[in-house]
């Protein structure tokens, strides 16, 4: 059962060692909590679009060395209006980054705006230091500061705990919190970030007996015996959420239970896993990353702070006042991997109803499966790889 | 003995019933003629007072041609205790008997009969005499006339002013001016009238009450028709016979509604002849009319009603005078200070309406004796108590419940006021089908007690004590609290009739708490104290040449403790802080003085003269020259001794205001004021949040200091009840309090690094057309303001939006208020408000990208953009039971409806990561008309509301 968004469901859902929750800082939480109270649960939240105006493209350098990769990648871009979905790549740059001997290693443009280099791995050392250098096609150069790898130590726990949460709908049901518990040796960097990769499980909820391609038979395909071959898939995604910890207030470099992902729905019918990297970072690629972080989540309330100017480390060489964003790090990282077997919740997908086709209507879908009573529904009901992922199984699902 | 030739007769008359009433009020002046020619006159003197009943009777029978007659055992317990030295003698009577159970009666043959018990009515009441009243006594003693009959009595009296006394022939000097020292009161209940005037015609004269009711004025001997005004009393007028220095009383009646009536009643001059400008006085009575979210009156939502007041946003604490912040204004309840003024976060204010008696808000010239904020001084006063009934009121919405109780202590000399409120809106959290929220809980009570005493005629005693407090718990995650109690004790002296003082002694305490428990290695408690010690003497001197003199002192002891960050339990690895103590000494001297520079030009100059210590113990980090303070431009490290002074600042504060009267109905007004600010709060929200510390001005962090500009025009057109004026002010604060880019106030990183300094200027137009009489009655207010801020430090760290200014959080350029109550007859009100303002200024992103797969936001120039403009209409109803007078309990019934027009009024907008994809979203708090009923009571002597 799917709710109107996100804010009607109010999990509990705590960020990184930010004090929010669900994205709200408790006051603005509070606030929300009047507002449904008298108002019954309508009408607080709703989509808004702020009139921008002015200049929106900016250069966008965003890349990383990585201790133990073969492939080092820089991407350039425009920046676009926040409506855009599109990714405006800069072709045709000179990329090369340079170590603290003064080596430099070349990078090459592989699809539009990416550029890799294979930096050999004897290279990528604990404390060693690189920084990038980027000419664009006219012929303006850019520079990041040096940035050091920094130890990452092993991910000492990652586990979740079920916690349930509320829908407006008065359906309530649970879903996994995941946390992990940080143990990092006292001279190692006491700041991280983790990078999550979730793999689910999906079925089709129907088997098919006919593929029709077109409507008038000249390709379909008949099954004996209605087919599973596509209604179990495999999806993996990395999640678009920025979780970072630092043990800057602590008394030893450990943190426990600092909360990633919270996953629900129908993710977690069959078998689900998350991969989680933990990444070693210096101080200031932290301080990126962490408001990164607390820009996603939050902004705009009273209770809240001045949103933070995003400091990048890359420069135009010649005009410093020139806005450049994104940000060159360089760290190490360690994994782990977590599987859960389903199902959490027995949820049953939406839009999946079975009608009788009518042949007076042209068909809505193309190809059109039918089940073994020749009833019809969209192909994400027949066809698994519609909504995504491959039909092979992962090594880490037995 | 100067008899007072009645005039005015008949001027009330109506036309039509003009002949017939002429004659009636013809036979009326001959039994005036008759009985009150030989009115005579009975002065004190001190050897007389505190002696026994048969003294005062030799005197009187000296003086005067009265013979009394009385028996000894009935007056034994007597004493002659007359406040003024020049009396009638019925009322020389009536003060002395009264108090004893004894009544008098009078002949034609001036034989007095002493009698134990109630008054004999030998006759229909005569007419109607302002006498009576005039010095405080009672004469509604109508039970054994109805209400009608008395209506048909009194509506045929003629009004003729009354002649009170001031000064005796002993004190006369030639020539001079005298001190007239007047007390206005109401006739109820014997509290003083705050801003109630007096006004004599002939010399284009007036003045207005003190919060205690007194007023002064400089005359010269000889006769004058004053009227005495106070809203929702009956006007009065009456002759001054001023022979010297002295001092009178006049108490003032109810003004009853009466249906079949139009009247017309003079606006009250304060507007144009007062000496003041961006001031705003509202007394309980009009409070009462303005219709309020969830059946709660609170006077912070009536204060934003007024131009140049606003609040950060709905259900946001604090408020922004004239694009200030919050901590630039204090707060005074009965002189106590109050640092935290708001309950559930902003929802409520932490002032119960059932005691407020009245409040004062300074915005543009802020009188010498106040000091210590940049935008603004909130001056509450609480009633002091109906010290002949017992009194109380109270009320239910469903939110809150609340009850106040009144009475004398000792009848006429002393009086209480106590009061609670509390919520009970945990039942609200809990009809939310969520698990936290159910299992989050909201709690705030406040309490007050007062005693007030009257020792005698010159000295007077006051005793507040006031208490809010809140808690909030957030699920499991967070738990807030905080509380503000003080203390208060004045004594008002009286030194003569030209020269009164007022010494207080003041303690309050603000307090906050937090425990954070998101992550268990994380969560920490932490508490924050600031205590505040005042010591202030005020005095007034009325000079013989029209000069009004305010001076005096006033003293701040301040000292906190900024708490220490510690674990809250076993399970967290956070590290503790000590955040220390710290405190200060403020200390200021101010003298002022009111006058006539030309007929037409009044001035009042005042100068205030204000330091402030910053004492250890402590230590104090010196950095390098042009250098950022940060950790690695540390030059050295300072220890300070405990009472040691770290740094003295001091200001020397100007304040001076200009009346050019063009008319009696006209005025130019223009003003300059400076002010400054020693002890200022740490917030980086854009609202007062309930973890907010506050931090003193210190070796490094400059005290904030403005300078403001006010010019105005103001007019009344007085047989309309309309006040119209149109105020222009400029203010430049410099040294104001910004923050760098994530502060966190809860780590031992020193303040000094963490905040900016910069400058603020602050321009602005108000309007405001009120209507003050009538059935209809209310304001209009349209403001015109730019706020802007610029920081612009030695070095990029130290800079906020490149050295660029940009609008402050407060800058809301257009704002228009409307405020209206229409009584439909005595029991049925209808009230509105029209609130409409400019949308804050919001920094929003503008463009977003990704990198390493995230989408992350790029965001404008500081408060480049403005949330949508904010809308909203409020209607309510007012109904009131039966106005039947032997009942035990008059009730009244709200009905109110807030946002009428649902408009989804932003409270907030904010962005959304969906999928990669950013959304923004806005949120608004009461996005529906919001309707609630709350019913309220009053008993006892419920008429003094």
């Amino acid at each position: 059962m799917q709710v109107s968004k996100r804010l009607s469901t109010i999990p509990i859902y705590i960020i990184g060692g930010n004090k929010t929750i669900n994205g709200f800082n408790s006051v603005t939480w509070f606030l929300l909590i009047m507002c449904l109270s008298i108002l019954l649960g309508s009408g607080c939240i709703e989509q808004y679009n702020p009139p921008i105006k002015g200049n929106t493209e900016f250069l966008v350098i965003d890349g990383c060395i990585i201790k133990g990769e073969e492939l080092q990648t820089v991407y350039i871009s425009k920046s676009t209006a926040l409506n855009d979905v599109n990714i405006n790549w800069v072709t045709g740059c000179v990329v090369w980054a340079v170590d603290a001997n003064g080596e430099t290693f070349v990078y090459e443009e592989g699809s539009d705006g990416i550029y890799h280099s294979n930096i050999p791995l004897e290279k990528l050392n604990y404390g060693s230091q690189f920084m990038i250098n980027v000419t664009t096609p006219d012929g303006t150069e850019y520079a990041s500061d040096f940035e050091t790898i920094y130890e990452s130590s092993p991910v000492d726990s990652l586990y979740f705990i079920e916690e349930s949460y509320q829908s407006s709908s008065v359906v309530s049901h649970s879903g996994l919190q995941y946390y992990t518990d940080l143990k990092a040796g006292e001279n190692a960097t006491g700041y991280y970030r983790w990078v999550i990769e979730e793999t689910w499980e999906h079925h089709s909820p129907y088997l098919i007996s006919e593929m029709r391609y077109s409507d008038d038979y000249r390709g379909s395909i008949f099954f004996d015996e209605p087919t599973d071959s596509l209604s179990v898939c495999y999806s993996t995604k990395e999640v678009p959420e920025v979780y970072t910890a630092t043990t800057d207030n602590l008394t030893s470099n450990e943190k426990k239970k600092i909360p990633l992902i919270y996953a629900s729905g129908l993710k977690l019918n069959y078998n689900y896993s998350v991969l989680i990297k933990q990444y070693a970072l210096g101080k200031n690629a932290f301080d990126y990353w962490s408001k990164a972080q607390v820009i996603v989540s939050e902004g705009g309330g009273l209770h809240q702070t001045q949103p933070s100017a995003i400091i990048s480390n890359l420069w135009n060489v010649n005009d410093p006042d020139e806005i450049v964003l994104g940000y060159f790090w360089t760290s190490s990282y360690s994994e782990r991997r977590l599987n859960f077997k389903g199902p959490l919740n027995e949820i049953v997908a939406e839009n999946c109803e079975l009608y009788e086709m009518d042949p007076e209507d042209p068909p809505l879908f193309e190809p059109i499966y039918f089940d073994e009573n020749g009833m019809i529904a969209s192909p994400i009901c027949f066809d698994c790889t519609y909504s995504g992922g491959s039909l092979t199984k992962p090594d880490f699902f037995e | 003995m100067k008899n007072p030739l009645i005039q005015n007769v008949g001027v009330f008359l109506r036309k039509s019933d003009y002949m017939k009433k002429s004659i009636l009020a013809f036979l009326f002046v001959m039994i005036t003629v008759i009985t009150y020619g030989q009115r005579q006159y009975v002065t004190f003197s001190d050897s007389l007072k505190g002696k026994g009943f048969s003294a005062f009777v030799e005197e009187l029978e000296k003086q005067t041609s009265y013979k009394i007659l009385f028996r000894k055992d009935w007056v034994e317990d007597v004493n002659v205790n007359i406040p003024d030295d020049n009396l009638e003698v019925s009322e020389a009577l009536k003060l002395i008997l009264k108090e004893n159970g004894l009544n008098f009666y009078i002949d034609k043959q001036n034989n007095v009969i002493v009698y134990p018990g109630k008054e004999i009515v030998v006759s229909l009441p005569d007419y109607f005499s302002d006498s009576k009243a005039a010095q405080g006594s009672n004469i509604e003693n109508y039970d054994t006339v109805t209400e009608l009959e008395k209506r048909h009595i009194e509506g045929k009296k003629t009004i003729r002013p009354t002649v009170i006394k001031v000064g005796n022939s002993k004190g006369i000097v030639n020539g001079k001016k005298c001190a007239v020292r007047g007390r206005i009161t109401d006739e109820e209940t014997g509290q003083g009238l705050i801003g109630a005037t007096i006004y004599i015609e002939s010399e284009e004269l007036g003045a207005a009450t003190d919060l205690d009711g007194y007023l002064n004025l400089m005359l010269k001997q000889g006769d004058y028709e004053a009227v005495v005004r106070s809203m929702s009393m009956k006007e009065k007028r009456f002759y001054l016979d001023v022979t010297s220095d002295g001092s009178f009383s006049i108490a003032l009646m109810k003004e009853n509604y009466s249906i079949n009536e139009v009247k017309v009643v003079v606006g009250t001059n304060n507007n144009v002849s007062g000496m003041q400008m961006g001031f705003e006085r509202m007394t309980s009575k009009s409070i009462k009319d303005i219709p309020m979210v969830m059946g709660e009156q609170d006077i912070l939502k009536v204060a934003q009603m007024l131009p140049g007041v606003q609040s950060a946003g709905e259900g946001a604490s604090g408020l922004n005078v004239r694009g200030g912040t919050a901590d630039q204004n204090m707060f005074y309840i009965n002189k106590i200070p109050v640092y935290n003024t708001s309950h559930l976060f902003g929802f409520f204010s932490a002032f119960s309406s059932d005691i407020i008696n009245a409040f004062s808000l300074y915005k543009s010239n802020i009188p010498a004796k106040y000091g210590g904020r940049l935008s603004s001084i909130f001056d509450i006063s609480t009633r002091s108590g109906n010290k002949k009934e017992f009194y109380g009121k109270g009320g239910i919405s469903f939110v809150t419940g609340h009850l106040a109780v009144e009475g004398p202590i000792k009848k006429d000399k002393s009086s209480f006021v106590l009061n609670y409120r509390g919520t009970y809106s945990d039942w609200l959290l809990s009809q939310i089908d969520d698990i936290d929220i159910q299992n989050s809980d909201a709690s705030f009570y406040d309490l007050s007690a007062s005693f007030n005493t009257e020792i005698n005629q010159k000295n007077a005693l006051k005793t507040f004590f006031y208490r809010s407090s809140d808690h909030f718990s957030l699920a499991s995650t967070d738990d807030y609290s905080y509380e503000n109690t003080g203390i208060s004790l004045n004594w008002k002296h009286l030194f003569s009739s030209s020269l009164n003082g007022d010494l207080s002694l003041v303690h309050s305490q603000y307090g906050n708490k937090h425990d954070g428990k998101d992550n268990p290695s994380e969560a920490f408690t932490h508490e924050f104290k600031l205590n505040h010690s005042e010591l202030r003497a005020d005095l007034l001197y009325n000079t013989k040449k029209d000069h009004l003199f305010a001076f005096g002192l006033n003293s701040i002891y301040y000292h906190q403790n900024r708490g220490d960050v510690l674990p809250y339990n076993m399970e967290s690895t956070r590290i503790p802080i000590e955040m220390g103590k710290e405190q200060g000494l403020e200390f200021a001297l101010y003298a002022s003085d009111e006058f006539s520079l030309l007929p037409n030009l009044k001035i009042n100059a005042g100068l205030r003269f204000s330091m402030f210590s910053y004492l250890g113990a402590n230590d104090v980090n010196l950095y390098f020259n042009d250098s950022p303070k940060d950790e690695n431009n540390i030059k050295e490290v300072k220890s300070y001794g405990s009472g040691e002074v770290i740094k003295t600042y001091s200001s020397l504060e100007p304040r001076i205001l200009l009346n050019y009267q063009l008319s009696p109905n006209n005025a130019i007004k223009g003003s300059y004021n400076r002010n400054k600010q020693y002890v200022f709060m740490l917030s980086n929200t854009i609202a007062m949040s309930p973890t907010d510390m506050w931090k003193l001005a210190d070796y490094h962090l400059k005290p904030p200091v403005s300078n403001q500009l006010s010019i105005g025009y103001y007019h009344n057109f007085p047989f309309k009840g309309l006040e119209v004026s149109i105020e222009l002010y400029q203010k430049n604060m410099d040294n104001i309090v910004e923050y760098k880019d994530g502060v966190d106030f809860l780590s031992d990183k020193p303040t000094e690094m963490q905040l900016l300094q910069g400058e603020q200027k602050v321009q602005g137009m108000e309007f405001m057309l009120k209507k003050t009489t009538g059935r209809l009655s209310g304001r209009m207010s349209y403001t015109y303001s730019k706020s802007m801020v610029k920081v612009a430090g030695d070095s990029p760290s130290e800079t906020i939006n490149n050295g660029l200014a940009y609008p402050s959080n407060y800058d809301r350029p257009h704002s228009f208020n409307f405020a209206a109550t229409l009584r439909s007859n005595m029991r049925l009100s209808f009230s509105t408000i029209v609130d409409y303002s400019t949308g804050r200024p919001i920094t929003y992103p503008i463009t977003s990208y990704q990198s390493n797969g995230q989408e992350i936001l790029y965001y404008s120039t500081r408060n480049a953009y403005r949330i949508p403009d904010y809308f909203r209409i409020d209607l309510s109803v007012n109904l009131e039971g039966n106005l039947r007078r032997k009942k035990a309990i008059h009730s009244f019934w709200t009905l109110n409806v807030y946002n009428v027009t649902g408009r989804k009024n932003a409270y907030s907008v904010y962005y959304e990561s969906e999928g990669g994809q950013m959304q923004a979203y806005k949120m608004s708090i009461f996005a529906q008309p919001v309707v609630s009923l709350s019913w309220n009571f009053k008993f006892g002597n419920y008429a003094s509301e």
